[in-house]
């Protein structure tokens, strides 16, 4: 389940002063240099950082003293939601995130998409690489042969040849 | 009335030249539709060959792109929730909810009268009063004023999309955060970029859109056990008594939509944000965000309306407003010509090509709406977990191609993920893009207020339209704020 009323008033006022604090610590790193404007650089960003913490202060205070009436999700969008089933569909992207400057989108695509589907409850053998070839075919169409999209090629050893190797048999 | 109909024949009799004009119709409309991918990057990618054409084809082709390019991502947003350009984005905040409501249809509908009407009127006025317009705009809207203008706008858009308006005006200053990253706009002293050049050009916007927008559907799908039901969809358009109730809202938008256009670097995206929190503030009573035929009208029709607007500035200052007339600035000087008054009347021919292209363009866009509808939309007959990895590939190239940098899908993914948690939470996506992209224009344009103004902020007051731009943003604060304490956050 995910956290609702009084503790999910905490933990948004935790996260919005933190954020807060780390920008407004993180303005004196820039904010010594003066140049032709006088106010200079942190001016701007330390005035959304007040507005943040006093907009986060007012709105907790708020839902404190309405504390036993308040719900998260305005648009219910979190009702019958699985949050560890959420973690899962953030990994995959990331890893896949991850590794396209490392192994390249040629290689590593094809894996992303049979995971993700796999992921999602997709069993059906056929269904999974028919979908992947059509989407592979459609997207190295579209943006290899056409637009020439200069996507990654890796920069592992053995990665970057195979992708270029592939590029070149696509174009 | 007889240089207009010199224009279109000469556009429809030359069959180079209607080959151009359908090329670039249909290449405006597809760039547009891809998310990542639009317009400019098309603009970018023909830039060499206009060389070889003839300077009134190779401008009027920039010009037909621009009007399909600002309607093409429609579509997309309104079924996908994936603004295929950023023009588009907030058509997706009301048109999205249409679709899972079951309207898709008549949000197409919607779209596609709104856009051809906002483009075709603007496209009348920008013929009827180019270079009388362009001289007052430019001369009355200075950097206090923009600024005045953003104010406004960051006013309105606390009240969109959000629980409450405390959670709304979180989302914007999220926004207004994000767009500090980078380097400051007076000096160019790197903020809050960790120590890595990658980013110091700052957190573009597109690749948040598509995290926000894009991404998060698909994870928020993902977790509701990705239940999708494919519905049949058809172009269907509102009725006329739906239409009328929506009037102000629709010539509210046009003169928003054109306005916006005319001024140097605000365009059609703004246009299309600015409209959208008008038509918010302006119908207390909608249910805007969650599926509001309003949100569609007034996106729409301000977007189109900005694309003949922002001509305007071009051909009779050669001042262009924003990236794609300053690569049709780059087409003049390509054919050893300058924009500005004197085009009027050296190349007198040339202006009213391109007006009658940008009017008959317009006037296009309903069998473009159609052609879409009829191939587009098929999509979403897929079930949504075999069409969600190919969601996010397209995000994940169209995040990539934008710089060529890896960082740009980091900031979408992370976006996606953000988007996801801050949905669930009753925080605005919405508000936190209209941050983003607001944020940077108002930190600029204040920035710019202060070193003419000499560093009195009163002094904003002074000056008329700014003074009536910040006070009703005031007044509009103080009301939603009053408004937001009176009443329990659930109602709001």
């Amino acid at each position: 389940m995910w956290p609702s009323g009084k503790a999910t008033s905490v933990i948004e006022l935790a996260f919005w002063l933190a954020l807060a604090l780390v920008a407004f610590g993180l303005s004196f790193q820039f904010s010594g240099e003066v140049g032709t404007y006088k106010w200079g650089a942190a001016s701007w960003p330390r005035a959304v950082v007040l507005l943040m913490a006093t907009t986060a202060l007012i709105h907790a205070a708020l839902q404190f003293r309405k504390a036993e009436t308040s719900t998260s999700g305005a648009d219910g969008d979190g009702n019958g939601e699985r949050p560890l089933a959420s973690l899962g569909l953030f990994v995959i992207p990331l890893i896949y995130a991850w590794l396209l400057p490392r192994t390249g989108f040629y290689l590593t695509t094809p894996v992303f998409l049979i995971s993700f589907l796999l992921y999602v409850g997709e069993r059906r053998w056929h269904v999974i690489l028919a979908t992947t070839l059509l989407i592979m075919a459609l997207v190295l169409l579209v943006f290899a042969k056409l637009f020439y999209v200069a996507l990654p090629v890796g920069n592992w050893p053995g990665f970057y040849d195979v992708n270029n190797w592939l590029l070149v048999m696509i174009r | 009335m007889a240089d207009f109909w010199l224009g279109a024949s000469a556009l429809f009799t030359d069959p180079t030249a209607l080959m151009i004009f359908v090329g670039g119709l249909l290449g405006g409309m597809l760039f547009g539709a891809i998310p990542g991918i639009n317009m400019l990057t098309l603009g970018a990618v023909i830039l060499p060959f206009t060389a070889a054409m003839e300077p009134a084809h190779a401008i009027m082709l920039y010009s037909v792109i621009y009007c399909s390019g600002v309607f093409g991502g429609a579509i997309t947003a309104i079924l996908f929730n994936i603004p295929g350009s950023p023009e588009n984005a907030p058509t997706a905040f009301d048109g999205y909810p249409m679709t899972r409501n079951g309207e898709a249809a008549k949000a197409i509908g919607a779209a596609v009268i709104c856009s051809a009407f906002g483009g075709i009127c603007s496209a009348i006025l920008m013929m009827a009063a180019t270079p009388t317009i362009a001289g007052w705009a430019v001369r009355a809207f200075g950097p206090p004023e923009i600024f005045a203008l953003i104010c406004f706008g960051l006013a309105v858009s606390a009240s969109v999309g959000a629980a409450d308006l405390w959670k709304g005006l979180l989302s914007v200053s999220l926004g207004l955060l994000i767009a500090t990253i980078g380097t400051d706009p007076a000096d160019g002293i790197a903020r809050y970029n960790f120590g890595t050049y990658y980013l110091l050009a700052g957190i573009h916007f597109i690749p948040v859109v598509l995290g926000l927008f894009a991404v998060a559907e698909v994870f928020t799908q993902g977790a509701k056990q990705l239940t999708h039901t494919a519905t049949k969809i058809d172009l269907q358009f509102p009725s006329f008594v739906e239409f009328w109730r929506l009037k102000f809202t629709v010539l509210r938008s046009m003169v928003i939509g054109f306005f916006a256009g005319i001024l140097p670097g605000i365009g059609a995206v703004l246009a299309a944000f600015l409209s959208y929190n008008e038509a918010v503030r302006w119908s207390p009573k909608g249910k805007f965000g969650k599926g509001e035929l309003g949100g569609v009208v007034a996106s729409e029709t301000a977007n189109n309306a900005a694309t003949g607007a922002a001509m305007i500035p071009l051909l009779a200052l050669g001042l262009p407003g924003g990236a794609l007339t300053a690569m049709m600035m780059g087409v003049f000087q390509i054919h050893g010509m300058e924009p500005g008054p004197l085009v009027f009347i050296t190349s007198k021919e040339l202006v009213w090509v391109v007006f009658a292209a940008m009017f008959f363009a317009n006037v296009a866009i309903l069998a473009l709406g159609y052609i879409q509808t009829k191939t587009v939309v098929h999509l979403l007959r897929i079930p949504f977990h075999l069409l969600a990895p190919a969601i996010l590939l397209i995000a994940t190239i169209g995040a990539y191609a934008l710089r060529n940098l890896t960082v740009d899908i980091w900031v979408m993914y992370l976006a996606g993920i953000a988007g996801f948690l801050l949905r669930r939470s009753g925080y605005s996506v919405a508000g936190i893009v209209m941050g983003l992209i607001l944020g940077k224009l108002g930190e600029s344009s204040f920035t710019k207020s202060m070193q003419l103004l000499k560093y009195d902020p009163t002094a904003l007051f002074t000056r008329p339209i700014a003074g009536l731009l910040l006070t009703v943003a005031v007044l509009t604060l103080i009301w939603n704020v009053v408004a937001a304490i009176r009443r329990p956050p659930e109602a709001a």
